[in-house]
């Protein structure tokens, strides 16, 4: 079975295109960097124009998703960003008053998650998103591991970070603890068993993700030094004639006085 | 000042902790899983699927910012031609396992649709990756550029000019 072409064209080729987007978009060349800006902006604009609806292709449901994260991702992005500017810190500071303003958003940024979550699952017309118990376990089982992590890195490299790390440690459980309890209890929308099965599954899928991806990565390492091993040793360099060390020592003379 | 040995067993302990979260996670799924009704949800396959269409999706997105990097002094040649034949084939892998029967539950048998599914699969997870980098360092960055320091005394000297002055 192939898929519409609406869906080839307006979805899997702009998400295809999207690397070479960026890749251009952050080259050193003044009109690469303006192609590949136009090439993201053209990306976004034929996924914005999806031409049917969301609920009736899986691609459409993953638009919803991200449709559906728009708010309290801006929530906790413009929190985060507040928060951090209107700190003790010398580059383009806000007022301090803004602080707590920033993480008041932040904290609303996830409430609205947790409300999603518990009370109101993204759906259209009563049909639930199938995309956002893969989303949300894949969310909760990552913040385990990535805020662990940072906790674990602000009290081994930093100094006295005590509070930034029990804060992250804190969210490593409260992730953990959450997870558990959509695993034990489920949501007022979806059986536990459901839960269940799409952390079971989402473990497969990340841990599948870790293997091909590292050995993607590895192979590239080894393309890269295959690359560099064939370029052989580059051919020596003439020594500077008379009249080149001349010029040389005239043009090092005049900038930096050398011989006075 | 920390010498090597030291950063050694820093990022050692680091990794530790790491693994202790992974096998955490995976041991309360197993426990749960085994206590409570499940789907069978195939975790053998998707993980099959998930390895290699990583493997693609990485190689292409490798392949294409090589294209869009290279200029008139790289050697691309090995890194070009290398990430695009490992996509082609990953994907040749992968339509030998589907055509093998290493299909996954819920998606309609052919290339296209499983092949589909996963990726889907895949762009939902990196999308959830990201997200908890985001807020998992962003929270952290937030909180560390909160701590008032005192000034820095070297602020305060002056300069050496190192132009010539006229006499």
């Amino acid at each position: 079975m192939l898929p519409e072409q609406y869906l080839l064209l307006q979805f899997w080729l702009p998400l295809i295109l999207s690397p070479l987007g960026v890749g251009l978009a952050i080259a050193k060349d003044q009109s690469r960097r303006r192609v590949g800006q136009l090439l993201l902006i053209l990306i976004a604009i034929a996924l914005i124009l999806h031409p049917k609806g969301l609920d009736a292709s899986n691609e459409g449901w993953v638009l919803h998703l991200l449709m559906s994260l728009i708010g309290p991702l801006a929530a906790f992005l413009f929190g985060a960003w507040f928060a951090l500017f209107s700190g003790p810190i010398s580059v383009a500071p806000l007022p301090r008053s803004v602080r707590p303003f920033g993480f008041a958003l932040m904290a609303l940024g996830a409430a609205w998650f947790l409300w999603m979550l518990f009370m109101a699952r993204p759906s259209i017309d009563g049909v639930s998103n199938p995309w956002w118990q893969h989303f949300v376990t894949s969310l909760l089982t990552s913040l385990v591991v990535v805020a662990g992590f940072a906790g674990a890195f602000a009290i081994i490299m930093g100094d006295g970070r005590q509070k930034e790390a029990s804060i992250m440690a804190l969210i490593s459980l409260a992730s953990f603890g959450l997870l558990i309890y959509l695993l034990a209890e489920g949501t007022e929308s979806d059986d536990p068993v459901f839960w269940r099965s799409a952390s079971w599954g989402v473990l497969g899928d990340l841990a599948g993700m870790l293997v091909g991806g590292g050995l993607a990565l590895a192979t590239f390492v080894t393309f890269v030094w295959l690359g560099e091993k064939r370029m052989g040793v580059p051919n020596e360099v003439e020594p500077l004639s008379s009249e080149e060390s001349a010029r040389v020592q005239e043009i090092l003379a005049d900038n930096v006085e050398v011989g006075e | 000042m920390t010498s090597e040995g030291d950063a050694v067993r820093d990022w050692r302990a680091l990794s530790i902790v790491v693994i202790a979260l992974v096998v955490l996670i995976f041991v309360a799924n197993l426990h749960l899983e085994v206590r409570g009704e499940v789907e069978d949800v195939g975790i053998f396959s998707r993980f099959i699927h998930s390895v290699i269409l990583s493997f693609i999706m990485v190689n292409g997105a490798l392949f294409l910012i090589t294209l869009a990097l290279s200029h008139k002094h790289a050697k691309i040649v090995e890194q070009a031609l290398g990430t695009l034949f490992a996509s082609v084939a990953g994907a040749l892998l992968f339509g030998i396992i589907i055509d093998a029967g290493l299909t996954l539950n819920g998606a309609p048998s052919d290339v296209w649709s499983q092949f589909a599914v996963t990726a889907i699969r895949l762009m939902v997870a990196d999308l959830a990756i990201l997200l908890a980098f985001g807020i998992s360092f962003g929270v952290l960055l937030t909180l560390v550029t909160g701590r008032k320091n005192p000034a820095d005394p070297l602020l305060d000297l002056n300069s050496t000019s190192f132009e010539v002055e006229e006499e």
